[in-house]
C-alpha cells in the first residue's frame, strides 16, 4: 500500500514539473482494494485493470522502474512508451491491461475467464472496475454471460463515489452497486474498501468459489480517491472539503498501520520499510528519467505481429 | 472440381482449423444448435461440443470482448457478429481493444481473433441488415480486413484468418451463402495481401471486392464478346492491401474502375483510387472511377434497393463508357 | 467600334485553322478586303481578307498557332479606342492568360469601386475560362507519351476518344502513326517550288510534321526562330539531311526513299479503294469525232477574247447529257438512290502530291463561257493549293481528262459516292472508213476516246450507253452545247 502511495505521489511530482506527458489517474486513497484483492491471487491468475490502474499493477508485483518509465513515455517502459499511464500491459504478471475506456476491460476479463473455462486450467480472473463502469452496457453483457456459464471471474467495483465530477448518487438509484448481482443470479458483497484485510478475506473467498467452478461474484469496495479525477483535476468543485477530510480520516494506510502496531510491529520497523520503498521509488524516478525516448521509427512497429 | 456452397466453405474451414488446433473456439449468436443464421456453421457444435462452439446471448460487445480476452490469454477465438450493421454495438471492443492491444502493449501481446460478419444488400433486409461496412473497420490501424469472393476464396482466406495472430475482420457476403462454387479438395490456404487477377485484359482494370468480383466478371465476359477485354482483380484483403498488383495492371490498361458494395462516399473505391494514383498518374487515360452503393439509407423495397446497389449491368455500362 | 476578326470556318468539317502568316502587324491600317493573314487547313491554304476597315489593334493568335473556328484571332478598330474588355473576352475564349490584367484594369476603370466589381467578375468567371481553355484535354498517360516522345502538341488537331472527349495516349499514337513525316500543304508547296525533298526535312510539328517554317529553315530563307524545346532542330543538320542515304531493305532490295502512305495520299487511296471494292464498275468506251468541235472552238475563240478550251466543251456536253439522263447524276445513299436536281460537275486535277477535284456547282444554269471561266479559276486554285473546302465538295459527277498527256485510252475509278465518271483521252488523227455514195472511203478525222465508268449497282448498260452516246452526239454536234 505504501509503495502505491509513494509511487503515485512521485507521479504527481513528475507531472507538476512537466516531466510527465499526458495525464495520470492517481490511486491515492484506494490502495487497500488493489492490495487486498491481489494478495488473494495466485501467480497464474489474471487481473484486468482500469484507467486508474497503477495500484493494481504494483499490487500485482509489477516493476516500478518499468512502470515509471512507461508513464514518462520512455523506451524502457513496459510497453516501450506506447501505452503510458492508462494502458500498461504486462502479461508476465497476468495483467491483461489497464484500459482507457470505462468498462472496456470487463468483456476482455470475461473472455480470459472463458478461455480458462474451456481449457480447464483453473485460473481465476479478477476484473477491477469503477463505480461508473457498472453503468456501462459492457458490465451487463459480461456479468450476464459470466453468470450464465459459471465463468471463473471476480468482479470488483472500486466505488470511489464519483465518475469524474458526477456523484454516483446523482445518476444511480441503488445505494449498493453490489445489489446488481441479484439481477445475474450471483452473490453481491459490499466491503469497506479502505480495510485491506477485509478486502483480502472477501476476495479470497470469491476467488476460491470461482476456482471451484461455481461462477462469478460481484464485490463492491467502498472507497475514496484523495485527489481529483486525474493529476490535472483539483477536484474541488464537486466535492466538499468536509467530505474529503472525513475520508482522509479513514485513510487505508493509517488504518492498516494501526493494525500492524496493535499486532506488535514497531514504528521503527514500519519506518524502515517505508524508507526502503521511498528509496526504491526514487530509483524508479531516476531510472525513468535516464531511460531514452523511443526512436520515432518505433511508431511504425508492433501494429501487427 | 467438386462444388460446395459458400456456406459449406465456412463450415469446412472452421472444422478443419478446430480439428487442427484445440485452442480454436467459436462463439456467436445462433452459431451452435442451428448452425448459424445463414447455416454456415452447421454440424460444428455437435462435433466440438458446447464450450468450443458456443451459442451466445445477444451481446455483441460482450462476445467480441470475450474474443479479445480469450485471444490474449492463449486461445484462438472466432466470433460471429451476424450482420456487419451490428459491429456498431461491438465497436469499442473491435476498434479500441482488439485493434490496439498489441500496439499499446509494445508488441507483448498478440490477438489471434477472427471476427466473422456479413455484408451486402439484395435480400430486402432494409436499413439495418444490409450495410457493407468494410470501410469502417479498414480505417482502424490494427485490424486486418478480408472480403472473400467465391467459396474457394472464402475457405482459403478463412483458414488464414484463423491462423493469423492478429484481429481479422472477415466479411462474408450474405447473398453468396447458397451459391455453389468449385472448391479444391483437401488442405489449402490463401495468403493475405496478395490480390488475385481473375481475368486478364488490356482496356480497363476493374478492382472489385467480395461478390462484386463475380459481378465484374459477368460484365467483363459480356464486354469480351464485343472485343473489349477487361482485367478483373479480386482485392481479397483490404488490410493488408496489395497495391502492386493493381499498379501493374493500371500501368498496362491506363484505366481503373473500383467496385465495392459499401457506400460510395469516403469508401473503399475512393481509398483504392488514392492509394494507387500517385504511382499511376501518368499512366491514366481516364479518371479513376468507382461504383458503390449510393449514399442513401438502404431501402426495403426491392424496387428501391436494387437500383442503388452496383450490379453486373451497372458495371458493364460504366466499363463500356470508360473504354469507348 | 472595334470588331473581332474570327478564325473562319471554311467547311463543315473544319474545326481548327493554323495561322501560317500575318500579313499585317499591330498598328497597321487595314482596308476592307486587304489580306491580313493566311491560314492552313488539312486540305488547303487560304488568304483571309479583312471584313472591316480600321487599325489592326491586337493580334490574339500568333503565327503557328492553331485556333478553333469562330474564335477571335485579331481586333480591328479605331486607333484610340479602348479594347481592353474585348482583349479580355477574347483571351478568355482562347483560354489564354492575360499578361497585363492590372494595367488594363487601371486604364479601363475610373473608380476603385468599379475596379473591385470587375475583379469579382473575373474571379467568378475564372473557372469558365479555364474550362474553355482546355483545347486539348490530354489524359495523364497521353501527357506522358507527349513528354517521352518529345512531341510538340501546340498544333495538334486531334479528336479525343477519352473521358469527355479528352485525348488519350492511343489517340496521339494513332495520330503520329498517320501523320509521320507529313508535310503541311503550304510546306509541300514551298518545298516543291524549290525542288526540295520535303520528306527529308525534319519536322517540328506534331509527330515530326513538316511545317512551312521547317521548309524555310531548310532552305535558309528565313531567320531561324527559337526552336521549340520539345523538338530542337539544328538548321545545319536539317540541310545535310536533304540527301537521303540509300539503304538496303531486309529482303536485299535497295530502298531509295521511303514515303509514308499517309495524309492526302492515304485519303485518296482509301476513297478509291472503297469505290472500287464496293461499287462494281462497268465500262463503256466510244470514239468521238471532234472535227466539228475544233472548228466551232476556233470560230468562237476568234470572236471573243475569252478562250474556251476543248475541255470546256466536253464539260458542257456532259452537263447537258446529265440533265437528260439524271440517273447518272445520282448517288447511292444507304437504301436510297438520290437523283440530284443540281448538276455539280467535278473536274479532276492532278497535282504532284495527289489528286483533287474542284466542283462547278449548279452548272446546269450556267453558260458555257461562265463554266469556262469558272473552271479555269478552280483549276488554278487547285494547282496552287488554295481551294476552299466548299470548292471541292458536293460534286455529282466527275470528268477526268488526260488528253493533254497523249493518253489514248484509260478507265477512271468513280469518285464516291457519285454514280459515274467520264474519262477523256487524247485527240488523235485517225484514219476512218466511211460510206459515201455507196462506196467505202478512208478519211482522216480527229478522234477522241471517251470511257464512261458507272456504278453497276444503280446504273445498267442501257442507260449508260444512252448517256455516253448522248455525250458523243453533243460533242459531234457542238452547237447544241452552246445553246
Amino acid at each position: 500500500m505504501f509503495r502505491i502511495r509513494e509511487f503515485e505521489e512521485q507521479v504527481f511530482e513528475l507531472y507538476k514539473i512537466g516531466l510527465m506527458p499526458g495525464l495520470a489517474h492517481l490511486y491515492i486513497g484506494e490502495e487497500a482494494v488493489a492490495t487486498g484483492a491481489c494478495a488473494a491471487l495466485e501467480q497464474k491468475d489474471y487481473i484486468a485493470s482500469t484507467h486508474r490502474g497503477h495500484g493494481h499493477l504494483i499490487a500485482r508485483g509489477a516493476d516500478t522502474n518499468r512502470m515509471m518509465a512507461e508513464i514518462l513515455g520512455k523506451k524502457d517502459g513496459y510497453n516501450k512508451g506506447k501505452a503510458g499511464s492508462m494502458h500498461i500491459v504486462t502479461m508476465e504478471k497476468g495483467i491483461l491491461g489497464a484500459n482507457g475506456v470505462v468498462g472496456g476491460g470487463i468483456p476482455i476479463a470475461t473472455g480470459a475467464a472463458y478461455g480458462s473455462k474451456v481449457k480447464g486450467s483453473k485460473e481465476v480472473t479478477v476484473c477491477f472496475l469503477g463505480d461508473s463502469a457498472s453503468n456501462e452496457g459492457n458490465f451487463h453483457e459480461s456479468l450476464n454471460m459470466a453468470s450464465a456459464w459459471d465463468l471463473p471471474i471476480v468482479y470488483i467495483i472500486e466505488n470511489n463515489l464519483y465518475g469524474i465530477s458526477v456523484a454516483l448518487r446523482r445518476v444511480t438509484k441503488v445505494k449498493d452497486l453490489a445489489d446488481r448481482a441479484h439481477g445475474y443470479g450471483i452473490k453481491g458483497i459490499v466491503v469497506d474498501g479502505n480495510n485491506v484485510l477485509e478486502v483480502y478475506k472477501t476476495v479470497k473467498e470469491a476467488v476460491e468459489f470461482a476456482r471451484q467452478g461455481n461462477g462469478p461474484t460481484l464485490i463492491e469496495c467502498k472507497t475514496y480517491r484523495h485527489k481529483g479525477h486525474h493529476v490535472g483535476d483539483p477536484g474541488i468543485e464537486y466535492r466538499t472539503r468536509e467530505e474529503e477530510a472525513e475520508w482522509k480520516e479513514k485513510c487505508p494506510l493509517a488504518a492498516f498501520k494501526k493494525v500492524l502496531t496493535e499486532n506488535g510491529v514497531s514504528e521503527d520497523e514500519i519506518k524502515g520499510m517505508e524508507q526502503e520503498i521511498i528509496k526504491e521509488i526514487a530509483e524508479a524516478v531516476e531510472f525513468a528519467k535516464k531511460s531514452p525516448y523511443p526512436d520515432p521509427s518505433e511508431a511504425f512497429q508492433d501494429i501487427f505481429s | 472440381m467438386r462444388e460446395i456452397t459458400y456456406a459449406q466453405a465456412v463450415a469446412e474451414a472452421i472444422d478443419e482449423e478446430m480439428a487442427r488446433d484445440s485452442n480454436v473456439i467459436f462463439l456467436g449468436e445462433d452459431v451452435g444448435v442451428i448452425g448459424g443464421n445463414f447455416k454456415a456453421t452447421v454440424g460444428l457444435r455437435a462435433k466440438y461440443g458446447d464450450w468450443r462452439v458456443k451459442d451466445s446471448p445477444i451481446s455483441e460487445s460482450g462476445i467480441a470482448g470475450i474474443g479479445v480476452g480469450a485471444a490474449i490469454t492463449g486461445m484462438r477465438p472466432i466470433v460471429e457478429i451476424m450482420f456487419s450493421d451490428f459491429i456498431s454495438l461491438a465497436m469499442d471492443q473491435i476498434a479500441n481493444q482488439a485493434a490496439k492491444i498489441r500496439y499499446m502493449s509494445g508488441g507483448q501481446v498478440k490477438v489471434p481473433l477472427t471476427i466473422r460478419t456479413t455484408i451486402g444488400g439484395g435480400r430486402s433486409s432494409a436499413a439495418q441488415h444490409s450495410q457493407s461496412l468494410q470501410a469502417w473497420v479498414a480505417h482502424i490501424p490494427g485490424l486486418k480486413v478480408v472480403l472473400p469472393s467465391t467459396a474457394a476464396e472464402l475457405k482459403g482466406l478463412l483458414k488464414t484468418a484463423i491462423r493469423d495472430d492478429n484481429p481479422v475482420i472477415f466479411m462474408e457476403h450474405k447473398m453468396e451463402y447458397n451459391k455453389k462454387y468449385p472448391v479444391p479438395e483437401g488442405e489449402y490456404t490463401i495468403p493475405f495481401g496478395k490480390a488475385n487477377v481473375v481475368r486478364e485484359g488490356d482496356r480497363l482494370t476493374i478492382v472489385a471486392t467480395s461478390s462484386m468480383v463475380m459481378k465484374s466478371l459477368e460484365a467483363a465476359n459480356e464486354l469480351a464478346k464485343e472485343n473489349i477485354f477487361i482485367e478483373v482483380i479480386d482485392v481479397r484483403t483490404l488490410v493488408p492491401f496489395d497495391k502492386q498488383t493493381i499498379i501493374d495492371s493500371v500501368k498496362k490498361t491506363g484505366r481503373l474502375l473500383v467496385v465495392d458494395e459499401g457506400h460510395l462516399s469516403f469508401g473503399v473505391g475512393a481509398e483504392i483510387g488514392m492509394k494507387v494514383i500517385e504511382e499511376v498518374f501518368y499512366d491514366l487515360d481516364y479518371p479513376i472511377m468507382r461504383l458503390g452503393t449510393a449514399d442513401v439509407v438502404i431501402p426495403f423495397s426491392p424496387a428501391l434497393e436494387f437500383p442503388i446497389i452496383p450490379d453486373a449491368k451497372k458495371i458493364y455500362q460504366k466499363a463500356k463508357e470508360m473504354t469507348k | 467600334m472595334a470588331e473581332f476578326i474570327l478564325m473562319p470556318k471554311l467547311g463543315f468539317n473544319m474545326e481548327t485553322g493554323l495561322i501560317t502568316s500575318w500579313n499585317k502587324k499591330e498598328g497597321d491600317i487595314v482596308q476592307k478586303g486587304d489580306v491580313i493573314f493566311e491560314i492552313e487547313t488539312d486540305k488547303t491554304t487560304m488568304e483571309i481578307e479583312s471584313t472591316v476597315p480600321g487599325t489592326l489593334r491586337k493580334i490574339l493568335a500568333e503565327e503557328g498557332e492553331t485556333v478553333p473556328v469562330v474564335l477571335p484571332i485579331a481586333i480591328i478598330g479605331e486607333v484610340n479606342e479602348n479594347i481592353d474588355s474585348m482583349v479580355k473576352e477574347a483571351l478568355s475564349q482562347l483560354g489564354k492568360q492575360e499578361d497585363s490584367v492590372s494595367e488594363s484594369l487601371e486604364v479601363s476603370n475610373e473608380s476603385g469601386e468599379a475596379s473591385q466589381e470587375k475583379l469579382d467578375t473575373d474571379i467568378a468567371e475564372a473557372p469558365l475560362s479555364i474550362d474553355s481553355s482546355i483545347r486539348l484535354k490530354l489524359s495523364p498517360r497521353a501527357y506522358k507519351y507527349v513528354q517521352e516522345n518529345k512531341l510538340d502538341i501546340s498544333s495538334l488537331e486531334i479528336e479525343g476518344t477519352g473521358f469527355e472527349g479528352g485525348v488519350t495516349a492511343k489517340d496521339i499514337e494513332n495520330y503520329v502513326k498517320n501523320n509521320k513525316h507529313k508535310l503541311t500543304p503550304l510546306a509541300e508547296k514551298i518545298a516543291a517550288k524549290n525542288k526540295l525533298d520535303g520528306n527529308s526535312i525534319s519536322g517540328t510539328g506534331i509527330g515530326g510534321k513538316v511545317t512551312k517554317a521547317d521548309v524555310e529553315r531548310a532552305l535558309g530563307t528565313t531567320e531561324v526562330k527559337e526552336s521549340s524545346p520539345a523538338a530542337p532542330v539544328s538548321p545545319a543538320a536539317t540541310v545535310s539531311s536533304t540527301s537521303p542515304a540509300v539503304v538496303a531493305n531486309a529482303d536485299g532490295r535497295k530502298v531509295l526513299k521511303t514515303i509514308s502512305y499517309t495524309g492526302m495520299r492515304k485519303v485518296i487511296g482509301e476513297r478509291l479503294s472503297q469505290s472500287k471494292f464496293t461499287a462494281p464498275h462497268l465500262y463503256f468506251t466510244t470514239s468521238v469525232d471532234v472535227s466539228k468541235l475544233m472548228d466551232l472552238r476556233k470560230q468562237v475563240n476568234e470572236a471573243q477574247e475569252q478562250k474556251i478550251s476543248v475541255n470546256d466543251f466536253i464539260i458542257g456536253a456532259v452537263i447537258k447529257a446529265l440533265q437528260k439522263y439524271p440517273e447518272l447524276n445520282s448517288s447511292l445513299q444507304g437504301d436510297q438512290i438520290l437523283q440530284y436536281e443540281d448538276v455539280n460537275v467535278g473536274v479532276a486535277v492532278g497535282l504532284e502530291t495527289g489528286l483533287i477535284v474542284p466542283v462547278i456547282k449548279q452548272a446546269q444554269s450556267k453558260k458555257l463561257s461562265q463554266i469556262s471561266k469558272e473552271s479555269q479559276v478552280l483549276i488554278d486554285k487547285a494547282r496552287s493549293g488554295k481551294l476552299l473546302p466548299d470548292e471541292y465538295q458536293g460534286g455529282t459527277f466527275t470528268i477526268s481528262n488526260l488528253g493533254m498527256f497523249g493518253i489514248e485510252n484509260f478507265t477512271a475509278i468513280i469518285n464516291p459516292p457519285e454514280a459515274g465518271i467520264l474519262s477523256i483521252s487524247a485527240v488523235k488523227k485517225t484514219p476512218i472508213v466511211i460510206q459515201e455514195d455507196g462506196e467505202d472511203k478512208v478519211l482522216i478525222r480527229p478522234l477522241m476516246n471517251i470511257t464512261l465508268s458507272v456504278d453497276h449497282r444503280i446504273i445498267d448498260g442501257l442507260v449508260a450507253t444512252r448517256f455516253i452516246n448522248e455525250v458523243k452526239s453533243l460533242i459531234e454536234s457542238p452547237f447544241s452545247i452552246m445553246i
